[in-house]
């Protein structure tokens, strides 16, 4: 880490001076652009995903000014001169922009180039900071921190083409191909004879160029030039869009091909193409930019548009509008006692949204080339689709709206739950080797992500029935039905979560040695049977009312998301994704609005019941 | 005797069916819970190894200064409640078919884990690039080992046992150790200079702290600091110090007929077979450091049976024989060649729980389908009517 930061320093300097401006405005279309394929976290991806994860990084927005996030990947990579005007980061946190002596703004964003002189100041207080570990980091230096890795992101950016794009350098002539613009490739051609004509200057005059004629000044600082924009593009690897001529399956930034030495006369053309490429950006020639484009994608043996139509038609968050919609139609129907229309009108929206939700799992089971539910991200999405399904299922059995609000309900809580949970950025991920098995991740984790899916509608089916008796709107008969349907439910639950916990001992048996092992993530679904199997017998033993057991029910919500996502916040066991704070609270308000909402409407019937 | 053997049965009837009562299980199932989540929250501070011997592998544990049921008295209640439960109240008809079903598979997992508990043995083998091992090493045991010149163990003493001031004896012999300190993690550090005297090197430069355990057990440093006393030659007598990993135990010429080896070192237990490495592989992730797999080539050499063969294993692939199942648990590539961790384990009870989850899912899926099919009959009859 600390020679990743002390580098920094070097790129900052870099970045000051050679790559020449383009002060034409204009942009070209990106609908090829962001075709192109990019190795970015062992995973290959159209340029528009890497496009979009980088600037919701940077500023925590897909877009930019109203332009699509590849327009400013490709203003930032070929026109890095102009780009760094681009107000980018968004630095929330107060004391940062003041450790760094930003001015205050309404929107507190800022272009890298008002950045330099703060993250040059800071400097030293993150040298300390790097060394500590990073839970005794307070907020402030947490994202002081996070500022200084994100601007060494994005200098990284700036640089990726930096050996392709054109330089303000004063040639002398015996280094002059008259092109008409020089890159460092160009350079790199002469600079044996560069560094000999250096080393002869520097025989002859010494090391203090005050002494040196101006021809000979003119070659030092090529010298220096070179050195310079190769030192600031060292480790520059972010950018892999060219395939390695050597291993099958890699990629290379630019610069690591050439500073590797793995490029070969195979990477002649690639390299010629993105040259063309840059120039016809900056230039704005939209018939040599889609030709070279075209050029590049003939090039490519990877099919990207699954991933663009998934970005585009952004079908988790799509769905969420959709099931708000549902709500609302059906609320409105259950005030004008069951209308028809509007319940169409619940159920038509509903399905909308499962229709989105299965096409974007449809999509990463293909672009993924695996089960949809690796994280505990794609658990949620999962979970998010499938229990408004089973709600929806409920609702073509019952036929009393109660289905199409359960399912309309859990749509949006967990499609928001599943907005908080996503990572700034790409949210596909490669799996670790003892996830990456087809066979466990479709039984054992469907299967349980099953059992989360059933657990919810039988919650939600609870605090219906709950609200139902509470608000005296239901008969003694229909509450009778409704409980009879909540045990199938819990019934249901209970058998996928027994039997995916079950699964999840036989692949822990087969990876780990040992069926059980007391893992937190292991506990928490363990949790889970025992709530239910705890309700199911109390009720067969007379111990527990139907209110109670409703009440039980109703409450699985709590024990599911403590099992679910709680455990996960202990930071230990082979579950672990460490502790978020936020989530912490959210988990413990849910509990605490669980305990009152169920508690109060218990006592509302328990009320009415006395007074009957 | 004929009247002794009814009113016997009879009793032992009565007590079945109060053992067999739900209202055990309805007080017993909100003390799992409790103990779970205890024992899961716990984990955090003390560890999976600890929080898994305090609060699921004892029959007590304390909260604070309160004693509380934990895992062993509470499965010990509920298998037999389930036990009574299926013998004595179980109502024996098809439409409880499910149910009974489902609660033999219950009763067979808990049956197995118990099995488990009691019998499985766990450790790993550790083996580069085309050298063979047949040693497996525990995971959680460390003893305290004096071998003699010829590698045999003279003495050993498991680390559960150690405490400071214990006298070790060496037998046939009339040297004898004496702990002066012992710490399950030791931190090492300098030691001062005016605390040299008396001390053999390296013991002499560097000295054990105890050092509070860490909550992963495998990463606890177990050491001790130790008086040797009774050699002939004085010279030998003094103070020492090893540990477990330590690369240069104590080795001491007693006499001419004696060397003691003084080690710290995790419990060891031979295979009946040896198991070469062919060569490892790791799979990363295009441009990533993030492996997608990994893969040990084999050899099982059995000189017993004579049974050589080659094999493959991998993540989520082991390698089962003669009862022993192998994993991949681990690996270490710093060294010149490449090193395989395999976990070894021997588990009596391990088809126990794949039994039961079929049993289980069958008998809720039974159960269910009884459900649901004699709902929709009484619907239908409801109709007609």
């Amino acid at each position: 880490m600390r020679p990743f930061f002390l580098s920094f320093l070097i790129l900052l300097i870099g970045l000051s001076c050679t790559i020449q401006a383009h002060a034409d405005d204009k942009t070209l279309p990106v609908d090829k652009f962001k075709l192109l394929p990019i190795l970015q976290d062992g995973r290959l991806k159209p340029l528009d995903t890497f496009a979009r994860s980088e600037l919701v990084r940077f500023s925590g927005k897909h877009t930019f000014e109203g332009q699509d996030a590849s327009v400013w990947l490709a203003r930032t990579i070929f026109d890095p001169a102009t780009a760094s005007e681009d107000k980018i980061f968004k630095i929330d946190n107060a004391d940062v922009r003041h450790l760094m002596g930003l001015e205050e703004r309404k929107k507190p964003l800022y272009a890298f180039t008002e950045l330099t002189a703060g993250l040059q100041k800071t400097f030293p207080t993150v040298e300390q900071l790097i060394e500590q570990p990073k839970q005794n980091l307070s907020t402030e230096q947490t994202a002081l921190l996070t500022v200084h890795e994100n601007a060494l992101q994005y200098t990284q950016l700036l640089r990726s083409m930096s050996l392709l794009l054109p330089l303000n350098v004063d040639l002398p002539s015996e280094f002059d191909d008259h092109k008409e613009t020089t890159t460092y490739l160009d350079l790199k051609k002469h600079a044996i004879e560069i560094e000999d004509s250096i080393r002869t200057i520097i025989d002859k005059r010494g090391n203090d160029p005050e002494k040196y004629s101006a021809a000979e000044q003119r070659i030092a600082i090529l010298g220096l030039q070179i050195r310079t924009i190769e030192s600031a593009a060292q480790g520059n690897n972010l950018l892999r869009v060219i395939p390695s001529p050597l291993e099958a399956g890699d990629y290379l930034a630019p610069w690591d091909l050439v500073g590797s030495g793995q490029a070969t006369w195979d990477s002649v053309p690639q390299i010629a193409l993105w040259e063309k490429l840059a120039n016809s950006w900056r230039d704005g020639k939209s018939e040599d930019w889609d030709n070279t484009l075209s050029g590049l994608l003939a090039l490519s043996k990877t099919d990207t548009r699954p991933e663009i139509f998934y970005n585009k038609i952004a079908p988790f968050q799509s769905a969420l509008i959709f099931y708000a919609l549902s709500f609302l139609f059906a609320l409105a129907s259950m005030t004008f006692n069951g209308r028809k229309s509007l319940t169409l009108l619940s159920a038509l929206t509903a399905l909308i949204a499962l229709t989105l939700q299965t096409s974007g799992l449809t999509a990463r089971i293909i672009i993924l080339e695996r089960p949809p539910v690796g994280t505990l991200y794609e658990s949620i999405l999962f979970v998010g689709t499938i229990a408004p399904l089973f709600a929806l299922l409920m609702e073509l059995r019952l036929k009393n709206i109660l289905g199409l609000l359960s399912a309309s309900f859990m749509g949006m809580m967990v499609g928001l739950l599943a907005m908080s949970m996503a990572d700034e950025g790409d949210n596909m991920k490669v799996l670790t080797a003892v996830l990456n098995t087809q066979f466990w991740l479709t039984t054992h984790v469907l299967c349980i992500s099953i059992g989360y899916g059933w657990c919810l509608v039988t919650s939600v089916i609870a605090h219906l029935i709950l609200l139902a008796q509470a608000t005296n709107r239901i008969t003694q008969d229909a509450v009778k039905k409704l409980l009879h349907s909540q045990s199938t439910l819990a019934l249901t639950a209970l058998l996928f979560t027994a039997t995916g916990t079950i699964l999840g001992g036989i692949w822990a048996d087969q990876s780990w040695g040992r069926f059980w092992g007391w893992d937190p993530k292991e506990n928490g679904a363990l949790l889970i049977v025992l709530w239910l199997v705890w309700i199911i017998h109390g009720k067969i033993a007379g111990q527990f009312t139907n209110l109670q057991v409703t009440m039980g029910y109703a409450f699985l919500s709590v024990i599911v998301g403590t099992a679910w996502i709680g455990v996960n916040l202990l930071g230990v066991g082979l579950h672990s994704y460490g502790f978020t704070e936020g989530l912490f609270v959210g988990l413990g308000i849910f509990t605490l609005v669980e305990m009152g909402l169920i508690g109060a409407l218990a006592f509302a019937i328990t009320k009415h019941r006395s007074a009957a | 005797m004929q009247s002794y053997l009814a009113s016997f049965l009879k009793n032992g009837l009565k007590l079945g069916q109060r053992l067999a009562r739900p209202d055990i299980l309805f007080w017993v199932l909100p003390l799992m819970m409790a103990l779970l989540v205890l024992g899961t929250i716990a984990q955090k501070n003390i560890g999976l190894y600890a929080a898994q011997e305090n609060y699921f592998g004892s029959f007590f544990t304390m909260v604070g200064p309160v004693p509380i049921p934990a895992g062993l008295a509470i499965m010990g209640v509920f298998l037999v409640n389930l036990l009574c439960k299926f013998l004595f109240r179980s109502d024996w008809s098809w439409a409880k078919s499910g149910t009974i079903i489902s609660h033999f598979g219950v009763l067979l997992l808990v049956f197995g884990g118990t099995m488990t508990a009691l019998t499985s043995q766990e450790g790993f083998l550790m083996v580069g690039q085309g050298d063979q091992n047949n040693i497996v090493e525990d995971y959680h045991s460390r003893n305290l080992v004096v071998y003699d010149a010829n590698k045999n163990a003279l003495v050993t003493v498991p680390h559960e046992h150690i405490h400071d001031g214990m006298t070790v004896s060496i037998p046939a012999s009339a040297i004898s150790l004496t702990i002066d300190k012992y710490c399950f993690n030791c931190s090492i550090s300098m030691r001062p200079q005016n605390e040299q005297e008396g001390w053999h090197s390296p013991g002499s430069r560097m000295m054990l702290n105890k050092a509070p355990a860490d909550p992963q057990d495998e990463k606890n440093l177990t050491g001790i600091e130790f008086t040797l006393k009774g050699a002939k030659d004085s010279d030998i007598n003094g103070k020492y110090l090893t540990f477990v990993g330590f690369p240069k135990p104590p080795t001491l010429d007693i006499d001419d007929n004696h060397t003691l080896t003084i080690a710290m070192e995790r419990a060891k237990r031979p295979l009946p077979f040896s198991v070469k490495l062919e060569r490892f592989e790791r799979d990363l992730h295009p441009g990533t450091d993030m492996a997608s797999a990994f893969t040990s080539w084999i050899e099982i050499i059995d000189p017993e049976t004579g049974n050589n063969f080659p094999a493959k294993i991998e993540m989520n692939e082991p390698l089962r024989y003669r009862g022993f199942t192998l994993y991949q648990s681990s690996f270490d590539l710093n060294g010149e060649k490449p090193y395989t961790i395999l976990a070894i384990v021997d588990n009596k009870g391990r088809l126990f729980p794949y039994i039961a989850s079929i049993l289980i899912a069958l008998g809720l899926i039974l159960h269910l389908g009884i459900r649901i099919t004699s709902q929709r009959l009484a619907k239908k009859k409801e109709t007609a009517a």
